[in-house]
């Protein structure tokens, strides 16, 4: 009994177990090591990058009309069961539609997955994983990585009539549903608005000031006026979280009318063309900063503001102006909980009346194209349910109605990027409800641009260097100028082009990291 | 005779063989979570710390040996979150600790009431980290928060100040949230250690005509010295890991400097969606991690009590 105990002893096994665990580990990291092989393929070059910015170029104020002839959807050969990735918002909605279009649809089956509010990440692991679902949202930066990764299909290389939709939709929306790369349509709307100057009416009266800001000079003179006589501390407020691009585009908008190849940072090779004395974004930057440094109508807490916050800002009456509202928070910011309810209302954005807007889209995964014939079928069936005209769940691009996108602004009051969507009168009476002007809001719709997500075009690095419309996190442009809120850095001409060098050094060095 | 002589040796080291297998059966239950959860995502982290790995990046992931190690040293904001991780850990960590002992002490008294104290000392333990977020960014907000309001009420600022946005402050207040939600624990183990001190000691030491503060001194904090070894490494740890006061009270900012490691990490996997990275900066905390506990547990050996490790 004696010698076994010797024998077995707690040393010895837990030596024989821990060598096991070591070798498993490192034979493992070995063959992780080897499959990682072969290295570094670059997907695309600085040639093909000139090649996709010309596309670009031409596919703008294209004719939309599609050459291609009405097709008819043949029936599917066997039962197809659809997966329709979403993130955590009207979840409930999302359902109800599925279980709609199931209804009507017996010989397939639409299924919703919830991916939750890591919506990014989630998705793009589930490529990783080879398991992407059919069809899901794209915002920009997100379209833009599954369009260059080639994650994702172009639906026109399919059905070529789904170009028809391009004319439903506003014309300064219409680039973006055209894949940069291809100059194909990559897929439909699910919701789109612009970013809208909102301000608060009441507090504009109060000031003895008759009319909204013309220009961004007025609106600096206005802001004075309205702090100085205590209305309002500070009158200037903006989305910092996810609307910290679009803040700036807003403001070169209103200074610079965007014309055919008008570029604010970079050329058509991707190289910062806005580090210098007197570019756009200079003078966008100096315009900000004189109201936080000089005529303090703009708090250094601006950074606070994310969606709800400037939200309940705007609608408690603790700011007058923001130049980068979304525009269906207007119905927020007016709740009857809030003080200022029924005073905020927008304008177009003052200067040139130009405006960005925030698109999103559904996109197909190539996976499931490549799946065959009946799939495809059976994923346009769903994206033109979700994102098109049906009539009783089955496509009816002549006589059908755009279900699900009525039902998004009945419901939620949450926008559109097509005209009969937008114009339709019950919908008008919808946003009139929720105190947001249709005539205003219709009239920001015809002067879009798509500048902010074309200039000239996204990159794969563009979302982590200027901040993700998708995440509230990243971006480390948004941190370097957050230095001059705190007086980290001093506001001056030197300064702020020590800031634009920086950043263009650091957009430089990942243009470089990733190849091109 | 040499046959017979192995006979005996053999049948013991089939025996032994049989044993080990039936322990290592056994332990299966075990070591497979052990295996799934801990060592193979740690494993993983430590494979793609070596491999250039961004899923955003139109490059393939490749073997990219100690690149990722290079890239961070080589990076600003990564050195920042380590230096805004060490401020961090320096201001919570005396915090935790005298703020527990503070605590352990009074709730150790006799006096009437002590028992609902002693429930309100562990309150903050029993609510989500986020909610307690929630609450202190609420409470410092700059346009609605309390704390603003209390500040222009009794005259000491003239207008509501954007605490947050001011980075000293904001440090302070994510420090204080996170000690608010991490002081509980402590103060429960500080507090075993004050109950199971022989009262014979105190008897002894009055005895000898020691007053109030010698007695703290020569029976109570020797007594505790173990325990508030303990208590340091928990602070310790805790202020390395902390995430959620920073992602719901700052995101990091203003201009990153509340930017902590574990902040940092998330960005780099969530955000930038670059593994290797985010692979990298695990391995470097797990590693800082573990000199911090040997540090401790070294020192932990120069005490009254031995912990085994």
């Amino acid at each position: 009994m004696g010698q076994e105990k010797n024998v077995v002893s707690r040393r010895t096994f837990l030596g024989t177990v821990g060598g096991l665990a070591v070798a498993t580990v490192v034979g493992w990291g070995l063959a992780g090591y080897y499959a990682s092989q072969p290295p570094r393929e670059v997907v695309r070059t600085v040639t093909q990058t000139q090649t996709v910015t010309q596309t670009v170029t031409q596919t703008v104020g294209v004719t939309t009309t599609a050459p291609a002839t009405t097709t008819t959807l043949p029936p599917l050969s066997k039962f197809v069961d659809i997966e329709w990735g979403i993130w955590s918002w009207g979840v409930e909605l999302c359902n109800d539609n599925a279980r709609i279009f199931n209804q009507n649809n017996p010989d397939m089956k639409l299924h919703v997955t919830d991916l939750g509010a890591n919506y990014m990440a989630n998705l793009f692991a589930r490529y990783a994983a080879g398991d992407p679902p059919d069809i899901y949202y794209a915002t920009p930066d997100i379209a833009y990585v599954v369009q260059y990764r080639k994650w994702a299909a172009d639906i026109e290389d399919y059905f070529p009539e789904a170009r028809r939709y391009l004319d439903d939709i506003y014309p300064g929306m219409r680039e973006f549903y055209i894949n940069p790369f291809t100059g194909k349509v990559h897929g439909l709307c699910y919701w789109a608005g612009p970013y809208v100057f909102a301000y608060n009416k009441r507090h504009l009266t109060e000031a003895g000031i008759g009319a909204p800001p013309k220009d961004y000079d007025e609106v600096a003179e206005q802001a004075k006026i309205i702090k100085q006589k205590g209305i309002c501390e500070y009158p200037i407020g903006a989305l910092w979280s996810w609307g910290f691009p679009a803040l700036w585009y807003m403001i070169m908008l209103g200074y610079h009318e965007p014309k055919p190849g008008t570029r604010f940072l970079f050329d058509e090779d991707l190289n910062p063309i806005f580090d210098d004395k007197g570019t756009p974004f200079f003078e966008a930057i100096k315009w900000f900063l004189e109201r936080v440094v000089v005529d303090k109508t703009i708090s250094p807490g601006i950074r606070e503001y994310d969606e709800s916050g400037i939200t309940t800002a705007l609608g408690s009456g603790t700011v007058t102006f923001c130049p980068n509202f979304p525009d269906y928070d207007i119905a927020g910011a007016n709740v009857p909980e809030l003080k200022e309810s029924g005073n905020i209302t927008m304008c177009l954005n003052p200067g040139t009346g130009y405006a960005v807007y925030h698109p999103t889209n559904y996109s197909i995964s190539t996976r499931c194209m490549e799946k065959g014939k009946d799939n495809q079928i059976a994923v346009w069936r769903v994206m033109q349910f979700l994102g098109g005209k049906t009539t009783n769940a089955k496509p009816d691009f002549e006589k059908g109605e755009y279900f699900v996108c009525n039902r998004l602004i009945r419901q939620y009051g949450v926008t559109s990027a097509y005209r009969p969507v937008m114009e339709d009168p019950t919908n008008k009476e919808v946003l009139r409800k929720l105190k947001i002007d249709p005539d205003l809001l219709l009239a920001q719709y015809e002067k879009l641009t798509t500048i902010l997500w074309r200039d000239p075009v996204l990159t794969p690095w563009w979302a982590d260097w200027f901040s993700s419309p998708s995440s509230e996190a990243g971006g480390r442009v948004k941190p370097k100028f957050e230095e001059f809120l705190t007086g980290a850095r001093s506001y001056s001409d030197t300064e702020i082009l020590n800031f634009l060098k920086e950043i263009a050094e650091d957009w430089k060095r990942a243009k470089k990291e990733a190849g091109m | 005779m040499l046959k017979t002589g192995r006979e005996p040796r053999r049948r013991l080291e089939c025996k032994v063989a049989s044993k080990t297998v039936t322990l290592l059966i056994c332990l299966i239950p075990a070591l497979t979570p052990l295996f799934l959860f801990g060592f193979y995502p740690l494993a993983y982290a430590f494979y793609l710390s070596f491999t250039f790995y961004n899923l955003k990046s139109p490059i393939e992931p490749y073997f990219y040996g100690l690149g990722n190690y290079g890239d961070l040293a080589n990076d600003p904001v990564f050195i920042r979150a380590l230096q805004s991780t060490g401020l961090f850990a320096l201001i919570t960590v005396p915090l935790i600790t005298l703020i527990s002992l503070g605590q352990a002490l009074l709730l150790a008294s006799q006096f009437k009431g002590v028992k609902y104290l002693q429930v309100l000392a562990l309150l903050p333990w029993g609510i989500p980290l986020v909610v307690s977020s929630s609450v202190y960014r609420l409470f410092f907000d700059f346009n609605f928060g309390l704390f603003n309001d209390l500040m222009v009420k009794l005259g000491l600022i003239k207008q509501y100040v954007s605490w947050l946005s001011i980075p000293w402050p904001a440090m302070f207040i994510v420090a204080l949230a996170h000690v608010w939600v991490n002081t509980p624990l402590p103060t429960l183990l500080i507090l075993a250690g004050i109950q199971s001190i022989p009262k014979e000691l105190y008897e002894a030491a009055m005895i000898d005509g020691a007053k109030t503060f010698s007695r703290f001194r020569m029976v109570t904090w020797n007594w505790l010295r173990p325990i508030m070894l303990i208590v340091l490494v928990y602070s310790s740890l805790s202020a390395l890991w902390c995430f959620d006061p920073i992602y719901v009270i700052t995101a990091g900012g203003p201009a990153d400097f509340t930017k902590l490691i574990t902040f940092y990490t998330y960005e780099k996997m969530f955000s930038y969606l670059n593994f290797g990275q985010a692979g990298a900066i695990t391995i470097l905390v797990l590693g800082l991690t573990g000199l911090l506990i040997y540090a401790y547990f070294r020192a932990l050996r120069l005490g009254r009590v031995r912990l085994r490790v």
